[in-house]
């Protein structure tokens, strides 16, 4: 099963924000998924389909096994590719989530020390 | 170098129906695989313009790409085997869903089916490794190498009579399978393709020199004929990679259609091709009448390589004009193969012929029509061009544009006519004038339609007589320079012929009474009656025209070597030419008469005929009369009556006049309408004399 796209993490008040394609990102992740369900149905429904083609024999029914076969292998391979190629933009998405949160905290703790940090006296002798 | 397997003794079977419907399930499959490939190939490169880059994405997708090409190819590979499975079948066979498993062998399956490579990535591989010894052959030509295995003195690199046949035999072979040809097209690039028939040419003749093999019959003729058949796999290897295109509009595999845009043949090689200027331009014209090329890209070589013949450049060598009295340059045998390449693809003809490539702004029609002083032969074929286009077989609209354009250009009182060329014989003028004829006479047969509304279009003559419009002046005067000819007007009449007995057909003439025009004073019924009379007129007055006129011409013609004789030619060997026997004794007579004061030699030895001219102008009345009759005669056709039992404008005896009233009483004569087509081809009388 291809990944899901995260959530992403609103941008905090007074936080920077992170510079991800989440609309690129989630329609690459779309289309991954896409060709994958296609490659899956395929690979299931295309023997069938060459399984009633019992009468053909000959040279070119030996070609097309060849291909068919080797083909039949590329395209196993790339419907579980589709899968990693779709992690790895979710987790480039999880890392801008991440980056966002880091950005999120700063700037809500720089906020609360401009609260508590206290207001800067003249000179005067201790008591 | 790789031998490949070629289809011989072997045969296959199968159901070619099954077959048929997994091809089209499989392709169905491929195409939504493909689109979806489409849309990640989109959002990838979105993707990676927003600045993400992400790890196996990019290779992922060119890997997914492959994988769909490959699967169409497989698909197509078995559709071909399909086709040449149902080719061996009857034409129109229909199955009735009991299986039925053919045996083929598979030369003839190959040769039916035009099969490849069932894997696409073998298409390629098999095609670089040809083309790869094909350039060594090519390399070897350019460098003056021997090319002909000739031991002991040959070092190797050499081939064999067996080994360069096989090569061809290979790209013949696979050159039907569009990745090979795509593949072998660019690798050899342009200039290696068109070199290739110098180098079979080439190692012929050193094979001839070198008496390799032993005692091999190298005549010339047998050369050309060994190369020409060398070249047949060229030939199939350039036609299919052009097949692919995406500007093909008419391919001879429709699967092309749907190739990934890697898949296709290069524009830019296409554009090379398009516009070579090298040294071999025979060589060149070969191959484009060989591999019948598309459509555009023959209209794109014509244009590129014939516009000197109307004063234009061109990609052909510089011409040499030396020696000719004419500004045009001599045709050469290339000039000859392009045009003939263009003339047997109506669209090509159709697409030139139409198009501004040669002068932007003016329709090449234009200059063929009106370029004065084309070499006869190369006149004569753009005569087959402006035939093939004018007779297009479908009922293109840019076939009926064509033809208003043709006889507005011709019609034109100004500048019209047929523009035969000078500075050539009389016969061979004649013979250009003739062709161009030929192809205005099967232009108008097609295009009768167009005749119908140029003629009767802006002509409101019904009843107020008004003149006809210049549309219908540029008809009859185009009409009346193709006519002049007999098998023309013989064509033309077979076309009206045919076309009227369709407008007058009960699917086409309207009821009587029905007025899309309410206000005028016919309704639509008389209103075509009358249009279909006139255009008759008009024909039958324009070719009398052109009898009567050929005459008068003649005879003009005749008393103008008269006074060019009179003006000093050597009048007996002249007129020994003309009147054969009579050289020696009309000198003297010459002499005599130019002492009379007023006397005109020609004149005197070329009176007018006035016996040809009684007999045009009344061949020209008679024809008038025998039109009104066949009105009649065409409306009972038009019922679908069988043919007439007597020819009624051929001095018919009173029993047979009686038969052919009654034949048209059984089929329904229709009086007022054979008075309403009488009435139209009256309107056509004010042509009388145009000349």
């Amino acid at each position: 099963m291809t990944a899901e796209m995260p959530e992403q993490i609103a941008v905090a008040p007074g936080a920077a924000s992170v510079c991800f394609p989440w609309t690129h990102a989630s329609t690459v992740v779309a289309a991954l998924a896409a060709v994958q369900t296609t490659l899956t149905s395929q690979l299931e429904a295309r023997p069938l389909m060459v399984a009633a083609l019992a009468d053909w024999a000959g040279a070119y029914r030996d070609d097309f096994d060849l291909a068919h076969g080797r083909l039949t292998t590329v395209a196993s391979g790339l419907a579980e590719a589709a899968a990693l190629r779709a992690a790895n933009v979710v987790t480039a998405a999880e890392d801008a989530n991440d980056e966002q949160l880091v950005l999120n905290q700063r700037a809500l703790l720089e906020e609360l020390n401009i609260l508590t940090e206290p207001a800067s006296s003249g000179s005067g002798g201790s008591w | 170098m790789t031998i490949h397997q070629q289809p011989g003794l072997r045969s296959s079977s199968a159901d070619p129906f099954v077959l048929s419907t997994y091809v089209t399930n499989a392709t169905a499959m491929t195409t939504t695989l493909s689109q979806n490939v489409l849309a990640l190939t989109d959002a990838a490169e979105a993707l990676s313009a927003a600045g993400e880059a992400i790890p196996g994405l990019a290779d992922f997708v060119a890997s997914v790409t492959d994988l769909t090409g490959d699967w169409y190819h497989l698909d197509e590979f078995t559709g071909d085997v399909a086709n040449g499975f149902l080719a061996t079948l009857e034409p129109g066979y229909r199955p009735d869903g009991s299986p039925m498993v053919l045996t083929v062998d598979d030369r003839t399956l190959d040769g039916l089916g035009g099969i490849g490579f069932a894997d696409r990535d073998q298409a390629v591989a098999a095609a670089e490794e040809l083309a790869a010894d094909y350039q060594l052959v090519l390399d070897a030509v350019a460098d003056g190498d021997p090319l002909v295995w000739d031991p002991p003195g040959s070092d190797g690199a050499e081939l064999s009579l067996e080994q360069m046949e096989r090569m061809a035999g290979l790209l013949e072979g696979y050159g039907d399978d569009p990745a090979f040809a795509v593949t072998f097209t660019e690798a050899l690039g342009v200039s290696g393709i068109i070199g290739m028939r110098d180098m079979y040419l080439t190692y012929a003749r050193e094979a001839r020199d070198v008496d390799r093999p032993r005692d091999h019959p190298w005549t010339e003729d047998g050369i050309a004929t060994w190369v020409d058949e060398q070249m047949a796999g060229t030939a199939v290897v350039l036609h299919t990679a052009m097949d692919t295109r995406r500007d093909t509009a008419s391919r001879t595999e429709p699967d092309n259609a749907d190739l990934a845009g890697t898949d296709r043949l290069a524009d830019d090689w296409v554009d090379s091709f398009e516009t070579y200027g090298g040294d071999a331009q025979l060589d060149y014209s070969l191959l484009v009448v060989e591999a019948d090329l598309p459509a555009d890209v023959l209209v794109a070589v014509g244009d590129n390589h014939l516009g000197d013949h109307f004063g234009h450049a061109d990609r052909g060598p510089d011409d040499d004009y030396s020696g000719l009295d004419s500004a045009r340059p001599p045709t050469t045998e290339a000039d000859l193969n392009i045009a003939a390449a263009i003339a047997a693809n109506p669209d090509a003809s159709l697409g030139w012929l139409t198009g501004d490539g040669i002068a932007a702004g003016t329709d090449t029609v234009d200059l063929v029509l009106t370029t004065p002083d084309i070499a006869p032969d190369m006149y004569t074929a753009f005569a087959d061009i402006v035939d093939t286009g004018l007779t297009h077989p479908t009922d293109d609209t840019g076939r009926g544009e064509l033809m208003e354009q043709t006889i507005r250009i011709v019609g034109d009182p100004t500048s019209g006519g047929i523009h035969a060329p000078a500075g050539a014989s009389p016969d061979e003028v004649e013979d250009a004038a003739d062709a161009m004829r030929q192809a205005f006479g099967h232009g108008a047969a097609a295009n009768m339609d167009v005749l119908h509304t140029m003629i009767t279009d802006d002509w409101g003559h019904a009843v107020s007589g008004e003149v006809p419009s210049e549309d219908a002046l540029a008809t009859h005067d185009f009409l009346r320079e193709s006519m002049a000819d007999e098998a023309v007007a013989d064509r033309v009449a077979a076309g009206y012929v045919t076309y009227a007995v369709e407008q007058l057909g009960p699917d086409n003439l309207p009821e009587p009474g029905v007025d899309s025009s309410p206000g005028d004073l016919l309704d639509d019924r008389r209103e075509l009656l009358q249009q279909i009379g006139t255009l008759e007129g008009t024909i039958v007055r324009a070719e009398n025209n052109a009898l009567v006129g050929s005459v008068e011409e003649r005879i003009a013609e005749q008393q103008a070597r008269g006074r060019s004789v009179n003006a000093g030619i050597d009048i007996a060997a002249f007129f020994a030419g003309t009147a054969p026997g009579y050289g020696g004794l009309v000198v003297g007579g010459v002499d005599t008469a130019t002492d009379v004061a007023g006397v005109s030699v020609g004149e005197l030895f070329f009176p007018v005929d006035e016996s040809a001219l009684d007999a045009a102008e009344e061949e020209a009345t008679a024809s008038e009369g025998r039109a009104n009759v066949n009105f009649a005669t065409l409306n009972a056709l038009a019922k679908g009556a069988e043919a007439a039992p007597i020819d009624p404008t051929d001095g018919v005896s009173d029993d047979e006049r009686l038969a052919y009233e009654a034949w048209l009483i059984e089929n329904h004569y229709d009086g007022p309408a054979h008075d309403a087509m009488i009435a139209g081809a009256s309107h056509a009388e004010i042509f009388e004399n145009r000349r």
